[in-house]
């Protein structure tokens, strides 16, 4: 259903680089990456805020980045967003139920009675009562403004929703919440999400697929379950491994690989793979050439020069 | 100080907030003790006070905060019964030190980061000399060459590299893990008995934060400091804790060994907290949640503050404040029924 092609790129940095991925109708999608990866940039392209410089991006067929006007009007209706921080995404100034009534007047001209029956569903959908649509947003705690913010990107009914760190800055107890009443919406009304999270406990639970980024580039991706037991590109199992553990669980992956070093800066990426610097197992082959995607099984790929030549290519 | 006795101890802390006419308990009748080299974390969730704690063992909370009973004991002397300026001269910054989570609040953005280290050793290391000596150029240099490069090898150590050039950097110059690090060179530097850290590496790139665990956790056994870790985030705690303690709305509610509370939790507070961690979730099912909400700071009862949202809660719950329940001689739990919780 979404599939592109695309690089982003400003006078000096690449944010995301020649990046081809697709997205199927109902899946979850997580979008893992540390800072400067892109995912963000990412997300926001996804939903026109930014134009990329190059490529293409499909939703339902149809190449978005084509669109104007009316197009633009009719295609924001189906892909909305969670953005990262709910109560700077809150008008201060408005009333819930009329942050949430906003997109419903800007593009159904619903009338009044319409509006606050529509509301006070979306509101007990994220499982808060009515009578929060009369707050405003500073009396909300963090969990309750970010099941707001989820209400509201709702009420268009979209086909795709994209979610900014969902649970950044939560405690445990409201991040189990928002999972839930995300995943309820999500088995309901039948949603696509794009999950963005640094967070590797709450990718690995919530989603089906996951994408590995890391300075503008795809290095590795493939199924949840794939992608966590058997980790391919050395970034991936290094992050994995970096992941603090709770004690008597499981650890995320068996493979020992620390990540040395800091991401380098976007500006000036690394010459060949991007990752060689840090990469406890690089070769002479990958300071020059950019690796490209193998697939290694079934849905999974991942871009890494050793992966390349050990698979016989 | 021989290693078993108690570096910090807290009996009984109560803090309060004032706001208008209304008296908030955000600390409620508090006790802990660190030895040595151990590391304390204490977690809770937003509201349960272990900020308000950390602040006010350094006596810096705000203008409408009171510790209003109980002591603290840092190496057998009473910190409540020290004036502001032996508290300023010996304590902060010396014998307890700590690392908050915004790095930008601890570094001032308009001097190097090499004068900031300087000016810690210069203020805690004043000699009182006579006025001619204070004359002596010499003398003066020396010392300050000697300070100067007790911080570049500080610097060194937290893994710094080019440490002489970075001395003169600025503070925007560094990555965030960078910031923490020098934050945690000026904090080994003093060799305090305590090191009060507070989320540290929250907001930290993932690698980044396993990195800087690594190394705080090297430093502290290399300097044998004491460490109260304050963080929600259990996982963190089961990788750097020697012993956990829980709090909830002000209260500590189960303290014992980081392997016991995670492998044998006793209060229903903590069960429910493991159990809302994402890999505590079977795949495809709900995860737990805790109904309800942490009570204001103006609205908590004598008895058990977590009643409301407990699902073992019986009626003694709402009649007599829980005693604290010795389960070994290092796990305490803080409730009424912990003997039949499942």
């Amino acid at each position: 259903m979404l599939s592109r092609v695309l690089g982003v790129k400003s006078e000096m940095v690449k944010a995301v680089d020649d990046l081809t991925f697709d997205i199927d109708e109902g899946e979850i999608v997580g979008i893992v990456g540390e800072t400067g990866c892109g995912k963000t940039t990412l997300g926001k392209s996804i939903l026109l805020l930014i134009k990329p410089v190059e490529g293409k991006i499909f939703f339902e067929g149809e190449n978005i980045l084509e669109l104007s006007g009316k197009g633009i009007r009719q295609f924001r209706r189906q892909v909305q967003i969670v953005p990262q921080d709910p109560v700077g995404s809150l008008n201060p100034r408005m009333k819930i139920k009329n942050a949430i009534a906003e997109p419903l007047r800007a593009y159904n001209g619903m009338y009044h009675e319409k509006i606050e029956e529509t509301v006070g569903n979306l509101l007990k959908t994220v499982d808060l009562s009515p009578e929060y649509g009369e707050k405003y947003p500073f009396q909300l705690s963090g969990g309750e403004a970010r099941r707001v913010t989820v209400a509201r990107s709702l009420a268009l009914h979209p086909k795709l929703i994209i979610c900014d760190e969902p649970t950044s800055g939560l405690d445990f107890s409201t991040s189990a919440k928002i999972l839930n009443v995300v995943k309820e919406i999500h088995d309901k009304f039948n949603l696509t999400y794009a999950w963005i999270s640094h967070n590797l406990h709450e990718v690995n639970y919530i989603s089906d697929r996951i994408l590995v980024m890391y300075l503008g580039k795809i290095v590795e991706i493939g199924k949840t379950s794939d992608i966590f037991t058997n980790p391919a590109h050395p970034y991936t199992q290094g992050l994995l491994q970096a992941v603090p553990r709770f004690i008597g669980r499981k650890s995320l992956t068996q493979k020992k690989v620390h990540l040395r070093g800091e991401v380098p800066s976007p500006i000036n990426p690394p010459p060949g793979c991007r990752f060689h610097p840090r990469c406890a197992f690089r070769m002479a082959k990958c300071m020059e050439v950019e690796p490209m995607a193998v697939t290694i099984k079934e849905g999974h790929k991942v871009a890494c020069c050793r992966v390349l030549s050990n698979s016989g290519m | 100080m021989d290693k078993d006795q108690n570096v910090l101890e807290m009996r009984e802390v109560s803090i309060i907030y004032r706001v208008g006419n209304r008296i908030g308990k955000a600390v409620d009748r508090v006790s802990f003790e660190i030895k040595k080299g151990e590391v304390l974390g204490l977690a809770g969730e937003s509201g349960c006070g272990k900020s308000t704690l950390a602040w006010s063992i350094l006596r810096l909370l705000p203008g409408n905060a009171r510790i209003v009973s109980g002591d603290m004991i840092l190496e057998g002397k009473n910190l409540l019964k020290l004036s502001e300026r032996a508290l300023n001269d010996e304590v902060r910054g010396n014998k307890i030190t700590m690392i908050i989570q915004n790095t930008k609040d601890s570094l001032n953005p308009v001097f190097t980061v090499g004068t900031q280290m300087f000016d810690l050793l210069r203020f805690h290391e004043q000699e009182k000399q006579s006025l001619i000596a204070s004359f002596n150029f010499f003398r003066r240099a020396k010392r300050n060459k000697e300070r100067r490069f007790r911080c570049i090898k500080m610097l060194e150590e937290m893994e710094i590299a080019a440490a002489d050039k970075r001395f003169s950097e600025y503070a925007f110059q560094f990555s965030g893990g960078m910031r923490q690090r020098v934050i945690m060179a000026m904090n080994f530097m003093a060799n305090p008995a305590v090191l009060i850290a507070d989320e540290p590496t929250t907001g930290l790139d993932v690698s980044v934060e396993a990195y800087v665990l690594e190394l705080f956790k090297s430093k502290i056994r290399k300097y044998e400091t004491a460490v109260i870790y304050i963080t929600h985030n259990l996982r963190i705690l089961s990788e750097i804790a020697d012993k956990v303690a829980i709090m909830y709305a002000g209260t500590i509610v189960e303290q014992a060994p980081v392997e016991e509370l995670f492998d044998n939790p006793l209060h229903p507070y903590t069960k429910a907290l493991i159990k809302c961690l994402p890999e505590s979730g079977v795949l495809g099912e709900k995860l737990q949640e805790i109904p309800g909400q942490v009570p204001s700071i103006f609205e908590r009862t004598e008895n058990c503050k977590f009643q409301p949202r407990c699902p073992y809660s019986t009626e003694i719950c709402t009649q007599a404040p829980p005693r604290t329940g010795k389960v070994s001689s290092s796990h305490f739990v803080l409730c009424h029924n912990f003997l039949t919780v499942q």
